[in-house]
């Protein structure tokens, strides 16, 4: 009796050390962003189709909520559209290319592929967008969007200072 | 001669705008600012019922197709952006049809009954409702006098495809005629404007009511035209001639 509960106690203590041993390296492999084997390592964040990004990967991923929040309003209060900060250009190139028959060229947002999904799903953290807007980039509109909307940022600022200094 | 009230137009009109670390903007002019008042434009329609006919549904149709709120099944609880209105006085047996939309009031009832702030006048008169903060209270139903306004029952409708020009679906919000917003910021002109364009009608007019260059300004200052419920003092942007 005795001899079966120190071999039990035994078992246990030896799978919380492997549990403690094996997080750190867990941990860094994450940080590292290492593409993970297993699921439980961390999302694979798909690649953008183009770049650079309106700012960087590692601000990005913890800010992008409120650089969208942010452009959301300037577009609905100021009428200020087609941003590179905006909803659709996010869309545009963060679009994963999957070639389905049924569901299309890019992976709309039922498909677990989705850039949104990937962590989404992930974290467990529901995103509401696309109820509402498209998921997938618009076929009509060329890479160059995101170039033209940075243009426009440039002009309308260089109009509004010869404006304001008359 | 300068008076108080000049002195706390130009004080309100002191705009500093910090573009970036460093740089800085300061203007102070108030008459600056009311010219660009002057410039800023009210969008408004001007809706002739002599030439709208009552078996004509051409606007309904193309909002409908374009927002994706007509279904085939025509249930009760579909959402209404516009709505054709046959009216006969049953004395005379005179009558008349028109569109009837959000009037777009320059006093709109439903903004002040808002309790998210949701509901909203945009700068250049377009009232709206910012379905990201709408909690679907419906307030802004039970306020408007046109019963403008329709709770979205069925959200989530449409492909990718059809959310392309506009999102559409939000689920528990209100939505209503949003004097189809995108294409004006482009340039372009109302959905329900190019349909009774296109059936020929020619009944309804789209423009700038603050430009007294421009046609509906120029119309709304030559014919005697009336709003609905002008009483209320709602002051519509939408405005109707021969229904009264």
């Amino acid at each position: 009796m005795k001899r079966t509960q120190i071999l039990a106690f035994a078992v246990m203590l030896g799978l919380v050390m492997a549990v403690f041993s094996a997080a750190p390296a867990l941990a860094q492999q994450t940080a590292s962003e290492v593409k993970p084997a297993s699921a439980i390592a961390g999302p694979a964040v798909p690649k953008a189709r183009k770049g650079p990004c309106v700012r960087d990967s590692k601000f990005m991923r913890r800010n992008h909520m409120n650089i969208l929040k942010h452009q959301r309003v300037e577009t609905m209060y100021k009428a200020e559209r087609g941003k590179p900060e905006g909803l659709k250009e996010c869309i545009s190139c963060h679009a994963v290319e999957i070639n389905d028959a049924k569901l299309g060229k890019f992976a709309p947002i039922e498909h677990p592929k989705h850039f949104c999904r990937v962590c989404h799903d992930y974290a467990a953290v529901r995103v509401d967008c696309f109820q509402c807007h498209a998921s997938t980039p618009d076929p009509k509109k060329g890479a160059a969007a995101n170039e033209a909307g940075k243009k426009n940022d440039v002009a309308a600022l260089s109009k509004y200072l010869k404006e304001a200094s008359k | 001669m300068s008076s108080r009230r000049d002195f706390l137009k130009s004080a309100a009109s002191l705009a500093v705008t910090t573009l970036a670390s460093g740089v800085t903007l300061y203007s102070m002019s108030g008459e600056a600012s009311a010219a660009n008042a002057a410039k800023t434009p009210r969008w408004g329609l001007l809706i002739d019922a002599t030439k709208c006919t009552p078996d004509c549904s051409a606007c309904v149709d193309a909002c409908g197709k374009a927002y994706g709120w007509h279904n085939e099944s025509y249930s009760p609880t579909d959402e209404q952006w516009i709505r054709k209105v046959n009216v006969k006085d049953p004395e005379s047996g005179a009558s008349f049809s028109a569109p009837v939309m959000c009037q777009h009031c320059a006093n709109p009832p439903c903004v002040d009954v808002c309790p998210t702030g949701a509901s909203f006048k945009r700068f250049d008169g377009i009232v709206l409702v910012n379905r990201h903060i709408c909690i679907g209270c419906r307030y802004c139903m039970m306020a408007c006098p046109y019963k403008a306004r329709s709770f979205v029952h069925h959200g989530g409708r449409g492909s990718d495809e059809d959310k392309r020009e506009y999102p559409r679906g939000g689920h528990g919000t209100v939505e209503a005629c949003n004097l189809c917003v995108q294409r004006i910021d482009a340039g372009g002109v109302p959905h329900c404007v190019e349909a009774c364009q296109q059936k020929g009608q020619g009944a309804i007019l789209f423009g700038n009511l603050n430009d007294p260059e421009s046609e509906i300004a120029k119309r709304v200052a030559t014919y005697r035209t009336s709003r609905i419920r002008d009483d209320l003092g709602c002051e519509p942007g939408v405005h109707y001639q021969g229904i009264s």
